[in-house]
Parts: C-alpha cells; sequence; structure tokens
C-alpha cells in the first residue's frame, strides 16, 4: 500500500499543490500583514496631521506619542512620511509652547540609527542642525549634515552650518582654509566668509576675524555685503578694544551710504556695550544717538541704543534719570531689552540704602489715606524694637493716618484689616528722613487669597510616651520679621501655634551665614580658629550650590582638630542622632543623613529623598503657589518638601533621638525673591517668599502632630535676612516641649552658640560647651526628662 | 589604629589599585612622621603620632607598612615593621629617595605618593597625584597645574601667605560644564561668557594676606589673564548686569591710584567695586583691568595690597622682616609658596576676632611649588616637587601658638 502511494504520480502533483498554495498563502498573508501595517502608520500620522489641521494640538502630541517607534515605522514607509510625521508633530508641539522639545527631538531624530538615509526638508534640517550647535554638540551637528547630503544627494546642503559646526571643533583649520582660499583669490561666497568671521568674533578672536574679513568690501559689493562688511569690521575692532579702530570703520562706512543717525547708534551702542571708553562718556555718545532716532532703518538700534544707555546711567547711580528713560522708552518703543521697571526701583531702593546711618533715626512721616473709620492699620515695629516684636497697631477714625517715627533702614511693612477683620492692603513703604511718605490704600477684596482649604492646625502634641527626642527644624535664613509680618497676617497657623505652646527668643548668629553658624552648632566645643578651618567653612558655604554638591574642601578635615561633635555625643551611648543639617536636596551625599549610635556606630539612614513634587491637596492649599512651581521657587519648593518628608519619615518610624535638618532651599529663595517684599507698593501678599514661609508653615504642622508631649521641638534658623543681599544676626527660634513655658519669651538675646550644649543637655548630655545664654531654658528642660523614663548613658 | 591614612582604595574594576604603604630610612620617616604629627590634633596629625609611636618601638635602619590593596580600613601603624627582606631593606643609593609613602587617594581610585630624601633645613619631596578614572575627582584635577606662567607675578607677594599662579590644565571655563544650568548657575550667572575660554586665557594668580590687626577675614586676590583685554571688561560689565539683576548690590565706579614708585604716565586701572552685599565678613570685591588680567580682591583695600598700591609694609601684615628676607617672594617658574610665618599671624588673627585660639602649628618656615619633569603623565598623573624650607623639629603642640606679638599686633613684622 505505501508503496503504491509512493509511486502514485497524482498524489505527487498534489501534494506539490499544496505546499505551492500553502507557500502563496503564507507570502500574501505577509504583504497583507505589511500592507496593514504600512496603512496603520499612514493612518497615525495622517491621524498627527490631521490633528494639527485641526488645532487639536494636544491630541496630536498623544498620537505620535511614542515617536521614535512611529518615526521608525514611517520611516520604513517612506521619507516623505517620516518627514511630514515630524513636521506635524513638530509643528503641534511649538502650538503648546514646547518649541525646544520640538528641536530637541528633531535633532535626536537627524541622528536616530533608524534615520540613516532620511533627508528632512531644510527647515526641518536646519532646526535639527542648529539645536545640536545650541546643545554644544557641534560635531553630531556636522555628522547630521553629512547624513543629510547623503540621503539627499545634495552635496552643498547647508554649507555654512557645517562650518559653524566645524568652526566649534577644528576653527584654526577652517580659519585657514579660508584664508588660504582667499589668498588663492578663489572667490568664496560673502556668507560663507561672514560666518566664519561671525564665528571668529563670537571665539574672541577679532584680530582673525580683520584678517579674514581683508582690507575692503570690494568695489562692485552689493549694498547689502558692504553692510555686513563692516558692521563685522566695527564689531571686531570694538572687541580688541579700539574707538579708535571703530571710528575709523564708520567712517568708511558712511562714505559709503551709512546713514547719521545709524553712524551714531552704532558708535555710542559699540563704545558702551565693549567698554571702549569711560562711563561719561558712553553716557554722551548713546545720548547722542537718541535725536533722530525714528529715523533709523532698523528699529532695534534705537531699543538696544535705549537699554544700553538705561543700564549704563543705573550702575552709575543716575537712577532717577534711568528711571525717566526707560519709562519714555516703553512709551515710544514698547520694549527695552534685557530691562525691568522693577530692577530699576530697587537699585534706586539700595541706593538710598546707603543714607542708611542717617535714616535710622531721623524722624519721617507716613500717610496712610483711603482708610474707612474702624480700618486698623498694622504697622512694621519701629526702629530699636526687637527683631521678634508684634506689629504695632492703629484704628483709623477717618479716611487717613498720620505716623511720626524714625525713618530706620529697613522696608516697612503695612496691613489693614476692616472693621470686620478682614485684610484689605498690604505692602512695603520707605520712609524718608524728613519727609513725608504717602501710602493710598486701593482697598482689595482679599477672600481670594484664603487659603481654599484652611488647614488644620493641631491644638498640643499628642500624649507623652515618657522618651525624650529632640526635632530641630532650621529653617535657613528665616527672618523673625518675616514671621511677625506673616503672623499678622494669620497666615502661618502653625508657627503662631508654637509661639502660644513654647517659648521663642531671638538668637544671634555672629557671623551670620550659614557655615559658621552650623560648626557652632554640630561641634559646639570647638575652641580653635584658623585659615584652614575658615577654608572648610567656606567649602560648607559653596556646598550648597547644586553643582557643588559636596565641600571642594573636605580633605582639610584630616588637619582640623578633632572636637567632639553633638551628633558624636549623643550617639556614642545608647541614643541615636541624625544629621539632615547638611542635606542640600542630595541626602546621598557623606555626611547628609549620617546616622550615629547606638553605641557611636555610623552609618547613612537610607529611605530619605531630596526632593519630590509638591502634591495637589499642597499647591491648593496656598493660593498662587502653582505660579511658583514654574518658576526657580519651584524647584526649591520641592526640595523643601523632600527635606521635611525626612523629618516626617524619621519622626515617624520612632527609633532616632535626635533630628536635625535644615531647610536651605530657604535660602536660595530668599536671596531670589526679598527683592519685591523690599519694593515700596501694595503687594497684597502675592509674592512667592511669603508664600514659600506659608508652605513651611504649612509642614510644620505636620511636625508638631508627629512629636509628643515629652518630645522637644525647636523651629529655628541659622541667620535672619536683611535684604536679598544682606544676612542679619538675629535669627528666629522658638521651642515647644516640656517644662517650656507656653506664650514665654526669652528677655535676652541668645546666641546660636549655645544651642549644640542646650540640645545635649535636653538628652542628658551635661558638656562643657558654650552656653549662649540657654541656661535658662536648660533647666526646666532637664528635670522634665529625668521624669520622662529611663536616664541615657552618657557615652 | 583607624585612621585617615588607612583609607585603602576600593577602585572600578580595570583600574589600578593603590595600596597604602611607607616604606624608607627609619631616621628620615621619623623626622617626617614628628613633623606631621606636629600639624594639629587632628585625625592625620594623630595617625602620623601613632606611627611614629610604633616606628620608635623598632631598632632597625629601614622600616616598612603595608596595607592590601582593596581595605577599606587599615591599621598602618600595626603593620609597621623592619625592612627585613627584599630590595626595601638596602640602604638607597646616592641619588635614590631614601622613603615613599603612597596610598589610594578616594575610594572610587587615584592614588598619592610622597617621596624624599633626608628631611634637614630645606628638602625637596616629590608628590604624584593620579587622578581616579572618571569620578566627580577628575574635575578637581582640571584645576591641578599644566604650565607654570612666564614672566614674573602681576600681584604683590610681598606679605602673602600664599601666592600661586598657573595656568590650570583644564583651562578656566565655568561655561563648559555639560548639562542644564544648575541653580547656582542661573543665581549667579556662572555659565555667562565671562567665564570661558573666549575670554579668559587660563592663566591664574592669586594671593592670600594674612587679615588686618582686629579684622575677620583673610585678604583673597586674584588674577585672570585674558584674551582680548577690553572684550573683557565689557564682558565683566554685563556680568555685572546680569548678576545685577538677581542681587540688588549697588556698584561704584573704581579707579586704582597707580603705585607710589610708578610712572605717571602710567594710564590709572579703572574697574568697579559692589557694596552693600554683606554676605561674608568684609566681602565687598572689586575687579580692575590690569594690562590683560582682570584683577578681583575681596574689598578694595585688598585689591590694592594686591595691586601694590597700598602701601603693604605700612599695615598690620608684616614688615620687610628678616622672615621675608629669607624667603623671597615667588620665583620665576614656581607655582606655589606658602609662607607659614604669615599662616600663622592669620590664623591668630582669625581666632582673636573669634575669642578662639589657633589650632594649627607650622613646623616649616615656607613651601615651594613646581611642577616636576612633564606635566603630565599618560594617566593624567601631576608630579610636582614640593620644597620644605626652614626644618625645625617639630614645634610645640598645637593649641600653644604664642599670642601675636607687640610687633606683629602694631604691623611693624615679626
Amino acid at each position: 500500500m505505501s508503496e503504491a502511494a509512493t509511486n502514485d504520480p497524482s498524489r505527487g502533483r498534489l501534494v506539490l499543490r499544496v505546499v505551492l498554495l500553502v507557500l502563496l498563502l503564507a507570502v500574501a498573508a505577509v504583504l497583507a500583514v505589511r500592507a496593514v501595517r504600512q496603512v496603520r502608520t499612514l493612518a497615525a500620522v495622517d491621524e498627527v496631521c490631521e490633528a494639527v489641521g485641526a488645532a487639536d494640538y494636544d491630541a496630536a502630541v498623544e498620537a505620535s506619542g511614542e515617536m521614535e517607534r512611529l518615526f521608525a515605522a514611517s520611516l520604513k514607509r517612506s521619507s516623505d512620511a517620516a518627514s511630514r510625521l515630524v513636521e506635524c508633530r513638530c509643528a503641534a508641539l511649538s502650538a503648546r509652547g514646547e518649541e525646544l522639545q520640538c528641536r530637541r527631538e528633531v535633532a535626536e531624530l537627524l541622528l536616530d540609527e533608524h534615520g540613516v538615509g532620511w533627508a528632512p526638508q531644510r527647515p526641518l534640517l536646519v532646526t535639527g542642525v542648529d539645536q545640536l550647535l545650541a546643545d554644544e554638540r557641534p560635531r553630531e551637528a556636522w555628522r547630521a549634515i553629512q547624513r543629510a547630503r547623503q540621503a539627499s544627494g545634495s552635496p552643498d546642503l547647508l554649507r555654512e552650518l557645517e562650518l559653524v559646526a566645524r568652526l566649534r571643533f577644528e576653527p584654526e583649520e577652517v580659519a585657514r582654509q579660508v584664508t588660504a582660499a582667499r589668498q588663492r583669490g578663489e572667490a568664496l561666497p560673502p556668507e560663507i566668509v561672514y560666518t566664519v568671521v561671525a564665528e571668529s568674533l563670537s571665539g574672541s578672536r577679532p584680530e582673525e576675524a580683520i584678517e579674514l574679513l581683508g582690507p575692503a568690501p570690494g568695489a562692485e559689493a552689493s549694498a547689502e555685503v558692504v553692510d555686513r562688511w563692516y558692521a563685522l569690521r566695527s564689531g571686531a575692532e570694538a572687541q580688541r578694544g579700539s574707538l579708535q579702530g571703530v571710528v575709523g570703520a564708520l567712517d568708511a562706512w558712511r562714505r559709503r551710504g551709512l546713514g547719521e543717525e545709524e553712524y551714531r547708534a552704532r558708535l555710542g551702542l559699540l563704545a558702551g556695550n565693549w567698554w571702549l571708553t569711560s562711563s561719561e562718556r558712553q553716557i554722551e555718545l548713546l545720548t547722542a544717538a537718541l535725536p533722530g532716532e525714528e529715523r533709523l532703518e532698523d528699529p532695534d538700534l534705537a531699543v538696544l541704543v535705549r537699554s544700553r544707555l538705561v543700564r549704563i546711567l543705573a550702575s552709575q547711580g543716575q537712577l532717577e534719570r534711568a528711571l525717566r528713560l526707560y519709562d519714555d522708552s516703553i512709551e515710544r518703543h514698547g520694549r527695552l531689552v534685557g530691562l525691568d521697571r522693577e530692577e530699576l526701583v530697587r537699585l534706586r531702593l539700595e541706593s538710598r540704602d546707603e543714607r542708611a546711618g542717617e535714616r535710622a533715626t531721623s524722624s519721617a512721616t507716613l500717610v496712610v489715606d483711603g482708610l474707612r473709620g474702624g480700618d486698623r492699620l498694622r504697622l512694621s515695629p519701629p526702629p530699636g524694637a526687637a527683631a521678634d516684636a508684634e506689629l504695632s497697631e492703629l484704628v483709623a477714625r477717618g479716611s487717613s493716618l498720620v505716623v511720626e517715627r524714625p525713618a530706620g533702614e529697613r522696608p516697612l511693612w503695612w496691613l489693614v484689616r476692616d472693621a470686620e477683620n478682614r485684610i484689605v492692603g498690604r505692602g512695603t513703604v520707605w520712609l524718608t528722613p524728613g519727609a513725608r511718605s504717602t501710602v493710598v490704600l486701593e482697598r482689595r477684596d482679599q477672600a481670594a487669597s484664603a487659603p481654599h482649604t484652611e488647614p488644620a492646625v493641631p491644638a498640643r502634641p499628642t500624649a507623652g510616651d515618657g522618651r525624650r527626642r529632640v526635632v530641630l527644624v532650621l529653617l535657613d535664613s528665616a527672618d523673625w520679621r518675616i514671621v511677625r509680618y506673616l503672623l499678622a497676617a494669620d497666615e502661618v497657623p502653625v508657627l503662631a501655634r508654637l509661639l502660644e505652646l513654647g517659648t521663642r527668643a531671638v538668637m544671634l548668629s555672629d557671623p551670620p551665614y550659614t557655615a559658621a553658624a552650623l560648626a557652632k552648632l554640630i561641634s559646639p566645643g570647638a575652641d580653635t580658629f584658623g585659615l584652614v578651618e575658615l577654608f572648610h567653612q567656606l567649602g560648607q558655604e559653596v556646598e550648597a550650590l547644586d553643582f557643588v554638591g559636596r565641600n571642594p574642601v573636605s580633605f582639610l578635615e584630616a588637619l582640623l582638630p578633632g572636637n567632639q561633635n553633638l551628633f558624636e555625643v549623643v550617639g556614642a551611648g545608647e541614643r541615636q542622632a541624625l544629621n539632615l543639617l547638611q542635606a542640600v536636596g542630595a541626602v546621598s551625599e557623606e555626611r547628609n543623613a549620617t546616622l550615629i549610635g547606638p553605641g557611636g556606630e555610623r552609618r547613612v539612614q537610607g529611605g530619605l529623598q531630596g526632593t519630590r513634587q509638591l502634591t495637589a491637596e499642597e499647591i491648593a492649599a496656598i493660593p498662587g503657589l502653582e505660579r511658583d512651581l514654574e518658576s526657580d521657587s519651584g524647584r526649591h519648593l520641592g526640595e523643601a518638601a523632600g527635606e521635611l518628608d525626612n523629618v516626617l519619615a524619621v519622626l515617624r518610624g520612632g527609633e532616632v533621638d535626635l533630628i536635625a535638618a535644615r531647610v536651605a532651599s530657604l535660602d536660595l529663595v530668599t536671596h531670589a525673591t526679598f527683592g519685591p517684599l523690599a519694593e515700596e507698593g501694595q503687594h497684597d501678599g502675592d509674592l512667592a517668599l511669603l508664600r514659600f514661609y506659608r508652605y513651611l508653615d504649612l509642614r510644620l504642622g505636620e511636625v508638631l502632630r508627629a512629636i509628643d508631649a515629652d518630645d522637644l521641638l525647636v523651629v529655628a534658623s541659622d541667620h535672619g535676612a536683611r535684604t536679598s543681599f544682606e544676612h542679619d544676626e538675629e535669627s528666629l527660634f522658638v521651642a515647644v516641649g516640656p517644662g517650656l513655658a507656653g506664650g514665654g519669651r526669652v528677655e535676652e538675646d541668645l546666641s546660636i552658640d549655645g544651642m549644640g550644649w542646650w540640645i545635649a543637655r535636653a538628652l542628658g548630655f551635661e558638656r562643657d560647651w558654650p552656653r549662649g545664654g540657654f541656661e535658662s531654658l536648660a533647666g526646666a528642660a532637664a528635670a522634665e526628662l529625668s521624669r520622662g523614663g529611663a536616664e541615657p548613658s552618657d557615652g | 589604629m583607624s585612621s585617615s591614612l588607612g583609607v585603602a582604595s576600593c577602585s572600578r574594576l580595570g583600574e589600578e589599585v593603590a595600596s597604602l604603604e611607607l616604606v624608607g630610612s627609619k631616621p628620615d620617616l621619623e623626622r617626617l612622621l614628628r613633623l606631621c604629627a606636629a600639624v594639629s590634633k587632628g585625625p592625620l596629625p594623630r595617625a602620623c603620632g601613632e606611627l611614629l609611636a610604633a616606628s620608635e618601638g623598632l631598632a632597625c635602619p629601614r622600616i616598612e607598612a603595608r596595607c592590601a590593596p582593596g581595605r577599606m580600613h587599615c591599621d598602618l601603624a600595626a603593620a609597621l615593621r623592619c625592612a627585613v627582606d627584599g630590595p626595601q631593606a638596602e640602604e638607597p643609593g646616592p641619588d635614590e629617595d631614601s622613603w615613599r609613602m603612597s596610598g589610594p587617594l578616594t575610594t572610587e581610585g587615584g592614588s598619592w605618593s610622597l617621596r624624599g630624601g633626608s628631611l634637614e633645613g630645606q628638602a625637596d619631596v616629590l608628590l604624584e597625584l593620579t587622578p581616579p578614572a572618571g569620578s566627580g575627582l577628575r574635575r578637581a584635577f582640571d584645576w591641578l597645574p599644566q604650565t607654570p606662567l612666564p614672566g614674573e607675578p602681576r600681584l604683590a607677594g610681598a606679605g602673602a601667605a600664599a601666592h600661586l599662579r598657573w595656568r590650570p590644565r583644564g583651562g578656566i571655563d565655568l561655561t563648559a560644564r555639560s548639562g542644564e544650568p544648575s541653580m547656582a548657575d542661573r543665581l549667579y550667572g556662572l555659565r555667562n561668557e565671562l567665564f570661558s575660554q573666549a575670554v579668559l586665557d587660563g592663566s591664574l594668580e592669586a594671593v592670600l594676606y594674612p587679615p588686618r590687626q582686629g579684622g575677620e577675614f583673610p585678604g583673597l586676590a586674584a588674577a585672570l589673564g585674558v584674551r582680548v583685554p577690553s572684550a573683557a571688561v565689557a564682558a565683566m560689565e554685563r556680568y555685572l548686569d546680569d548678576v545685577q539683576r538677581q542681587w540688588p548690590f549697588t556698584r561704584q565706579p573704581y579707579t586704582a591710584s597707580t603705585a607710589p614708585s610708578a610712572n605717571d604716565a602710567e594710564p590709572a586701572r579703572r574697574g568697579t567695586c559692589l557694596v552693600g552685599l554683606r554676605v561674608l565678613p568684609e566681602l565687598a570685591p572689586c575687579y580692575v583691568l590690569d594690562d590683560d588680567a582682570l584683577v578681583l580682591g575681596w574689598n578694595r583695600d585688598v585689591l590694592e595690597r594686591a595691586l601694590a598700591v597700598a602701601d603693604v609694609t605700612a599695615t598690620a601684615t608684616v614688615a620687610a622682616s628678616a622672615t621675608e628676607q629669607a624667603s623671597p617672594l615667588l620665583a620665576s617658574g614656581e607655582l606655589a609658596r606658602l609662607d607659614f610665618a604669615l599662616w600663622e599671624l592669620a590664623d591668630r588673627r582669625l581666632a582673636a576676632a573669634r575669642q578662639r585660639r589657633p589650632g594649627l602649628s607650622y613646623p616649616l618656615r615656607d613651601l615651594r611649588v613646581s611642577l616636576d619633569g612633564a606635566t603630565t603623565g599618560s594617566r593624567g598623573e601631576v608630579r610636582l616637587r614640593l620644597r620644605l624650607g626652614g626644618l625645625s623639629d617639630a614645634s610645640p603642640p598645637a593649641g600653644s601658638a604664642p599670642a601675636e606679638t607687640a610687633a606683629a599686633a602694631a604691623g611693624g613684622g615679626r
């Protein structure tokens, strides 16, 4: 049977047919799948572009979500499809204000392995190459151009950009080639030469630029080429510091058609921007360029001249004139470059501050208008009052209040509440000695600034567990006067509660900078000082900068006398001490997050974070905070959030006896945003710095909830802030704990020198360290400790 | 002992692992350890003291101690023994070093080594530093010298506790750091063109003066060489424009008068001072353009000392003292000079301002640093020749530094 079947020719043909049919079906299936995929890909591209066409940019971006995969798939279909996809996605991203994202994506696609053989349209190609150059990736830019040339078969594609790229990584070779070509008499297109010259200038090689330009533009050169040549030549002369050379080039240009107004504008700008003459002469030259500016062909020139003139007037202290010119410029041109009015106002305030000594004692008059009977005006305490003094209060009987007081050296913050206790205005005014300053209140509905959800403030810590823990939250740069201003506005309810529950003081930190304060706190027993210690402290100061991150001279620690520090003392016995004072947003760095104890054992506390995004609830709790998230303050808020999360996580873990943490970001925010708080005007509390304090207050509420009645909570600062660039010796100090009088105040200023001694004592460790006036607090805290539970052994 | 000397390497895979070791002439090494132990009560001097004590218990001409590579901690004093086997036990030839110490630089790799001969009077010690591959410290190596600067120093070295001038191997270019601008970049404008190689030529000179009598801070001044002077001033002023938008300080035009001995025809040097900062003690920085360098000072007084405009001998730093005569200024080709007598003066003044006492002693009169041979090796190492001047027996223990003498306190030298 089987032999018969094998030899049956019809059966053999049948098998062959079946095999062929199967093969055909398989090929058809593959083709069908490919066709479906192709259609799907093209449909996906169409979807992206149609969404753009319908101005639904979010949908377009979403549809092109996995860009790299879709790009690779579309490229398999056709180069055009890929280009179309990229163009449409870029259009959508740009429409959403994410142009940089578009540029970066194009740049990456130009280098993508899938993109070999892909040559986008010129605008797209220029976009990508430009971005690579902007990102300082000139070699990759050059490679992208080569790939595009190969793919498009156009050997001259983007010659200028290629030169720009090459100039970045082989400038001398390019300049040599161009110079040699010119010497051989080769007629290089002017745009090539000028591109190279411009790069020479951007690399501060003016001599090379002048050599490349040659002695003069050709007699036959077009007006455009002549203008470009002289613009570059005069720029090169300015860059090499020759006012005479600039004048020579501009004179020659004038003979070839440069208008008188443009001559004066360019001369003033070059002399000013390149500092070719004295400040006074620069002001003369720039001022001479103003008449006839409306006849300038390029209106930007007038804007640049005015911008430069305002800037130099300001830097020379002619602030009133600078401000007048600024206002006039905005009226005429609508803008100036790199300047804003607030900045000039601030500088004017600063210049007033130079007369601070005179202002401290000279009497001034403040008139507040726009009041109603029953309004209560609250003002910063007068000069000489303690840093933690409450705002003074006056009740209006009519529409005005007149206040006589010393002018003082600080801005005067004011706040008005109506008869129903609603805040109707807040602001800043500077008093002038012997003069009358007037505030005209613009009544506002302040309900808008109230939190959407009023955070619950704990009444008091929960019942004690018989064990003492100490929690120190050091708010870097927190200032008593700002806190008092916020307290007057009821915007820091947790700090208000801490003042009710605990004892406050003005703590002096001298010299008022962080590293010195931390050194005193961490190593209270240190009794030596010299250059090596100073350099080490300065290293600590700069480690707060995020690109430094660690003390660059930490190796000096090998020489520093080994003073036993607070954490080592506490962690030597049965207790544990955690140092988060040096965790500037990067908890993994060496000393940051070092946990000592029990038995002196050292390790890095795990499970901590450097920064995090704010939650929706946190953002909702403080009106306006969402705007800060989009600025530099956003990152600082994230750092503060992470740092306070760490405190809470460790507190809730329950094992650590001493937790000392610093919120370093408040210092950077203070430096960056104190200015508007010192600026004259009605701000109504809508300021980033005040919101940052409010956020910290919100989080302190969580800390207060996490401690119990046997714990000691200290909220303090390492220094205060007089202005955005001036630290203050007077620092914040509030402590809540057993034996500390509620609503109490230490009458004599404390010194930060004694805080380490006091904290050690509160945990049962007596050390011969400086006390800094803390004795009056220490007795009570130690007595409570002995009542609370087992005495810790002193290691 | 578990000391800072006892940190051995834990290098990256493939990188040579340095081991901590010490070997050589017992008398020379003991002299070195004695000097080191006298500096302070810090971890390194304490470790030197422990090694010294261990060495004094041995009776042999040469000693050695070695820890296994890769060990994170190592008791070098416990490992100290007489060199009994191999070439280490033999006396060195006349041109050979009599002692050598080496160890890992960081836990990420890299190494250091010190070697030299007899430490008496004035002695040379060779220091070789090899950077770890790919660590953050490697960037720090970019600040080490590539070459000394030719010509004479620009800044006044008289009265300076430290004076250095060199061209860093990585140049000076803060704008070249990769990645997004950091917060500090934005706050302080550090990516500004001013700090780029387009403006700066990469040469660096700096001086450190002791504080004035009653002062809280030493005087720091630096000169940064520039490519095109007028462009540098323009860049500086633009930089100040930018930073002033962030920080509201006040600018005051500054013109440095010429030195008392200068030719009347010498043009005045113009610059700017920033006032009203009050961030660090005595900080009110000024700059001027001096030929082809931007000279920056901690404040106007320091700048004028550095430019030799102020009469440095008339003030509280030092007069033309016997020490200075014996310790001439930074010589051509030298990278750095540290004058430890002035260093002590600075310590005394800084400590007095803080009601403390100096914590370090300096058993040398001065230290001079120059490059030894090739500027860099194949692994990026740098070899420096340290000339120790005025070697004495170990100074009294740290903390017993005498109070400032009446002469120095009056500004009349030591």
